[in-house]
Parts: structure tokens; sequence; C-alpha cells
């Protein structure tokens, strides 16, 4: 296969589809860290070129990491929708592209080929975008789930209520948890990642989130995000309530390996819950991703980190998760290195999962050693609004106190949805409005008073 | 007159001509919302949920609203402590600070601040003058202390000599030999391997800045490794963090790590495999910061 185009006379050769994918990419310190990033803005343009001329058919038969090496390229392989993918495998990156933006194609018709793209081709498309592009298609892709709550409709913004506590103190989670719901936040869930990664700790917290739910009667789904392992044995040998079953992905075999995890581990925690969690579902997992993992473990395979973050989601599919949240900015300058590069990681990393089927969030955050403002954190979650994301995260003034960063706060959640005209999920927004807390797209008058809920 | 002129003749005339906007209302005095005060300074504060939340969290909560958004108190405060983290990552250990405080000085393969923070994998490895350096250290010793600036040249500064000279004291007085104590500019935590290896420690000791928190930039974290050299991951690992006047003093977080580093030359090990029974256990400690009361950052005076 040729791989080859030329700009202003100069020609440019690649050796590989993988390493056509890896410089196309917007620019990305975990990119040069990696040393696949393109050498020059011209050479990136000229493997844009190059790529808009591949084949969904050869991007099939090219996984950036090879069907006898890894374990995800292997389950996307095997299950991949044939019918769907006859329908664009003639397609060219360049054509499917045009074919996603136009006037003429809608949700429903991206809904009906998604089943038949595999991650890389969802990359592709991704490196051959514009941020706007990116919003476009992404608002148009309709993915709606349910648990308690139906997720993900049309003209709706929901968050996730993250009331993290250094030391696990689960009165301090409940005070900062009904602080949240005071601000209309929550709808998405209510989710605690633990100090502490005991079966112990995570039924407690379980246990008491589900108690303070059923008593002011919340329509929502609670979470606590310990190891997937751990969960299990909370649910399996503790018997404790559990609406969201929660894990870390990865891109590749190895990089599971990493986080302690394979498919089918996986595949046991699915059907524990689907037989003991406690949703009528059908909707009951909750993955986090976030470009740069693989590289941090050594697992990248000389991929680059937007292709690798679409694999994540080529895995999360397998499942029909309720919520997939790409924690953009969490994992620091040397993957991500400021605003633009965050920006722009949060708007490939939604795009790509709603394309591939999945029901988006976005924890658009930084940590402080990165070089982002405020100001443009505050920017990048009204862009991820109008790019019709499903979620945010939410917390007190946007700081976790115990992981150390800053991301959305309780007040971001109602201001962007005013800004953006967006509601929360019909069930919370019912009871939003029962309790006086946020009616008619205005605050309520209980709204921001967290005495009011017991 | 042509159609286009014409529909913008009627529009204009339709929407208010010269003034498409009527007279803005007269003015009357604007009162002052009532006063809003941020959340941990519980006596000022009117909220009782406030007051009681603090008893249980350092969250920022009870805060009340303008609007959907904050009140002014809380915007200055929130970003004094925005401030007071950034200044912390953004301040650079001076060249000269190891030897002015009798520090062994060493860098890593990174050369200036911005490329520290996007190559990880630099910071791990000393240069070439460093490694010259390293011939003026004590070799085949118990446990050799490193202080660094980490992610936080403020922290290292203000505790990091104190903490430092505490550990050689203490690992003396376990009877352990301990190495020329030296400070590392631009260092990642896996810089102890490299230096370990090379001065032939059984324990290596790393004492460097944490990534900061909302404002907090002061806090140093240590890792300890058993048989330092290159090819150890984080599991090979011991840590304790949070060590500040406010969290784990230095004293304190000394008499952790000379015991830390005595049990694990006794178990020849360290990381998951190290075994913290008894009273180790609770000299290891978790890995988590604990919570540290806020504090008022901002005050007017005028």
């Amino acid at each position: 296969m040729r791989l080859a185009s030329t700009i202003r006379g100069v020609s440019y050769s690649f050796g590989s589809i993988k390493e056509v994918l890896a410089k196309a990419n917007d620019p990305k310190s975990g990119d040069d860290l990696a040393q696949v990033s393109a050498t020059s803005n011209v050479e990136r343009v000229a493997a844009r070129a190059v790529l808009s001329e591949v084949t969904m058919a050869e991007l099939r038969e090219n996984p950036v990491v090879p069907y006898e090496q890894d374990a995800i390229t292997r389950l996307v392989e095997d299950t991949l929708d044939e019918r769907a993918y006859a329908a664009v495998r003639h397609l060219t990156v360049g054509d499917f592209r045009q074919w996603l933006l136009a006037t003429e194609t809608t949700g429903e018709d991206i809904r009906s080929i998604s089943a038949g793209l595999t991650p890389e081709m969802a990359a592709a498309a991704a490196k051959l975008m514009s941020n706007m592009d990116l919003m476009i298609v992404g608002a148009k892709c309709r993915v709606v789930v349910r648990a308690n709550n139906t997720f993900g409709l049309p003209g709706r913004l929901s968050s996730r209520v993250q009331p993290n506590h250094p030391l696990d103190n689960v009165e301090g989670i409940m005070y900062s948890a009904r602080e949240g719901l005071s601000y209309g936040c929550g709808d998405a869930v209510i989710g605690i990642n633990p100090a502490t990664d005991s079966p112990a700790s995570t039924a407690e917290i379980l246990t008491r989130l589900d108690d303070m739910m059923r008593r002011n009667r919340i329509p929502t789904q609670h979470c606590v995000l310990s190891h997937v392992t751990v969960q299990m044995e909370a649910l399996d040998k503790l018997n404790c309530p559990m609406d969201l079953m929660f894990q870390s992905l990865s891109g590749t075999e190895t990089g599971n390996e990493a986080f302690g995890i394979s498919v089918e581990l996986m595949d046991e925690a699915f059907d524990l819950m689907n037989a003991k969690g406690s949703t009528k579902g059908p909707n009951r997992m909750y993955f986090e991703t976030g470009q740069g993992s693989e590289l941090s473990s050594d697992a990248h395979h000389g991929a680059d980190q937007v292709t690798l973050e679409a694999r994540c989601y080529g895995f999360a599919r397998r499942y029909d998760p309720f919520l997939v949240n790409t924690v953009v900015g969490f994992i620091g300058p040397e993957y991500l290195e400021n605003g633009p590069q965050i920006s722009r990681a949060a708007l490939e990393d939604h795009f790509m999962g709603k394309l591939l089927g999945l029901p988006m969030g976005c924890d658009a955050c930084f940590t402080y050693h990165a070089d982002m403002s405020q100001n443009e954190l505050e920017s990048l979650k009204v862009l991820l609004s109008s790019a019709g994301c499903a979620y945010l995260m939410s917390m007190p003034v946007g700081d976790d106190i115990m992981l150390n960063y800053q991301s959305t706060s309780y007040h971001d959640v109602p201001s962007v949805r005013l800004l953006t005209d967006k509601k929360p999920t019909p069930e919370f927004d019912a009871w939003l409005s029962d309790r006086g807390i946020w009616d008619l797209g205005q605050p309520g008058p209980n709204f921001g008073r967290p005495e009011a809920l017991l | 007159m042509s159609f286009t002129r014409d529909m913008i003749e009627t529009l204009r005339i339709s929407m208010g001509e010269s003034k498409p906007m009527a007279e803005p209302k007269p003015a009357t005095t604007v009162a002052a919302p009532p006063k809003q005060i941020f959340a941990p300074q519980p006596s000022a504060s009117s909220s009782k949920f406030a007051k009681d939340a603090a008893e249980h969290t350092t969250a920022l909560v009870g805060i009340g609203h303008i609007g959907t958004r904050y009140a002014t108190d809380v915007v200055l405060q929130f970003q004094a402590e925005l401030a007071v983290a950034h200044e912390a990552v953004y301040t650079e250990l001076p060249e000269s600070w190891a030897r002015d405080n009798g520090l062994l000085s060493l860098q890593s393969q990174v050369s200036d601040h911005h490329e520290f923070l996007l190559r990880p994998d630099l910071g791990r490895r000393l240069n070439d003058e460093s490694i010259r350096a390293l011939n003026q250290a004590q070799k085949g010793i118990d446990v050799q202390p490193i202080l660094a600036d980490g992610l936080s040249a403020v922290a290292c500064m203000q505790s990091g000599v104190d903490t430092i000279r505490a550990l050689e004291q203490e690992c003396k007085a376990l009877g352990m030999t301990v190495g020329t104590p030296m400070c590392a500019r631009y260092a990642r935590v896996w810089l102890e391997d490299d230096i370990g290896a090379r001065v032939n420690a059984k324990v290596a000791v790393i004492i460097l800045g944490e990534r900061p928190g909302l404002g907090t930039g002061d806090g140093l974290s240590a890792y300890m490794v058993y048989d330092p050299k290159i090819g150890n991951t984080d599991g090979n690992r011991n840590m304790i963090s949070n060590i500040h006047q406010r969290g784990t003093r230095p004293p304190e977080a000394a008499k952790r790590l000379a015991a830390l580093a005595e049990a694990m030359i006794q178990q020849q090990t360290s990381g998951v495999n190290l075994k913290l029974t008894g009273k180790l256990g609770e000299v290891a400690g978790g890995g988590y910061r604990a919570p540290e009361p806020r504090k008022r950052l901002v005050e007017v005076n005028r």
C-alpha cells in the first residue's frame, strides 16, 4: 500500500496506516512523548491528506495493534456488525467525514452504521475534523440509555455529583452530595472515588447513599468507583445496593492488564451486575477513560493517544453502559499540555464515543501543573454542552479535595444549562420541580439550600 | 426603490426607527444583597449547614449562590487558592539552593521547567555532571536520603531541610549507615533508582514536592525503595504523603521513614511485598492526604 502525498512540491511518505493515523493527529504532548507525532505542521497536513484517501476497509484490515497480539483488537474484529460495516466499507475517510457532516445525514442514520465501525475508523474521522466539525456531528448523534433515569435525550444535560473525601468520611460525603443535589446536580449518578479500595467501605458508602436517596425520593443512580473486583465482592458477598458498576478501561490488552482487568473479568462483572444490580436497567455499567493512559503504562504499541482512546470505546460498547466519561485533563501536561490540547481532546473523545454508540460525558478538568486557566475550563463546559455532551462532573467549587484537581462545580452545571437551554433527565427534572430546586428552566426557592434535603 | 431597500425601510419603521430599544427605565438605588461570607469561617457564616459540614469535610459547601454563580467573597477565595497552587508549581528551586543548605547538588537530564513538566522520562535520570558529582558521595550505605523539588519547589524549600536532616538522625539512631545528603533539581520519583544504584545504597528515599492542590502547595511526599535500580516500578515503593507543618510534621515523618527503611533491610524487599505488621502498620500509614482545615486567604484592609 502506497501512503504518500505532496505539498508545494515536497513529497511525504509514510510507512504504515498506524503512522499516518499518528501523524494526522492534532498536536498533543503525549504523542511527542511517545515520539509518534508529525515533525511539522506541513507533515501533519500531508498525513491527513493521505488519511483522507484511506478506505474504511483498509482501516479495518490494519488495526493499530495486530489481531494476534491484542484482546481488544480481537474483541472489536470478532463482534463487528457485518451488515453495518458493509454499508460503509467502501468509503474513504474523507468521504466518511463529509457524510457525517451532511445535512441529510441524521442521528438515526449514524446510529444505523455505528456498530459496523471499528475504533480506528472513528479516530480517523476525528483527525480530519476541526473542533466545530466534531461538535456538529457530536450533537447529531443520539445515544439514549436507561437505569433509574432516562439519560442522553436531546435537549438534556446531566451531571455526576462527585462528593469525594480524602478519608472516606461518610458524613462529609453526604454533606457534599446534598449540596450538589440542591443545585440540580446528580441526575447522571452520585459517584464517589473512595480513598480506601475495600469491599467494606464500598458497601458502607453505597448503603448510606441508598438511604439518602430513598429518604428524599431522588430518581438517580449511585456508584462507588473502587476497583471492579472490589465492587464485585461488595455486591456478591456483602449484598449492598449498587445501581452502577464502575471500571477504568484502556485501549489495549496490556493497558488493561495494568488496570488489573481483562475482557473475561469484565464479562464476569457484567453478568454479576445484571443478576444483582439494584436498578431495573437495562444499562448498568459506568466506564472512565482518558487519552494517554496507555502510554503511561507503556502499553501504547507505538500508536497515538487518540486512536488508543477510541479503542477504549470499542471495549466499552460490549457492555451497553449507562455512562462513559473521558477524564480529559486529569492525566497531566505530559499527555495534554495546555488548554487548547485539553479542549481538543474533550471534543475528540466526545465525538468518537458518540459515533461508536456510547452515552458520553466528559470530566472537563485540569491538574494544577497543566497550562490551562479557569476561564478556558469554563468555556470548555459550554462547548461540551453545545456539542451534545450527555453529562459533566460536579463538586464544590470544582475542587476535588481528594484527587487534587479542578473540574466542574455545583454552580457550573445550572449555569451551563441556562446558557445552552438544557434540562436534566425527565425523571430528575420532575423531582427538582417538586422540591422547588429548579423549575421551568430557572432556580426555584430551594435552589442552593441543601438544608431542605434530609 | 429596490425590493431590498423597501424591505429594510418597512422593518425599520416597525422596529422603532432610530431607537430599536426603549429608553432605559429611571435608575433607582440598588440595594446591596446580603453579605455572603466564605463558609469555612463558621463564625461569620450564617448557614448552619456550612457550620455542621465544616466538622466533617473541607469541601466548600454551604457557600450559597448569586443567581447560579458564586458570591464575590467566594470568587476571591477561590482565585487566591488557585494562585497559590499555580505559584507552587511554577516556582523553581534556585541552582545554588542545595549548596547553600549544605547538600550535594544534583540535576536530572531535564534542562528547564517547561521540559520538566513534559518529559517525565528525563526527570528520572541524572545528567552527566551530576553523575560525576556523585564521586564525592559515600558509597555502600544502608540508606541514601535525597531531597528534590518535584512538583513544588516551595514545599522543598519550606520543610525539605528539616525533613532530610531529621531522617539522617533517625536512621543513625537505629544503627543504619546514611549516605551523603543530596538535593536534585527537576526530579521525578524514579530518579531515586538511578541515584540509589550509583551509590550502591540498600534503600533509597526521595523526599519531594507533591502536586499542589487548591490552596496548598507546601506538601512533601517521600518515596522509598529497597534495592534501587532502573526498572523498579511503583509497586516496589512505599510512600508517605502530606509532610508539612499542618500535616505529618517533618520529625514525625522522619521517624516513620526510618522505621520503614529498617524493615526493608530486614525483609530485603519493599512496596507491595513489604509486610507491615503490628506497629509498622501504624508507622507506614496510608498514602492519602489528610483533610486540612481550609484557611481564609483574602482579607481586605481599607
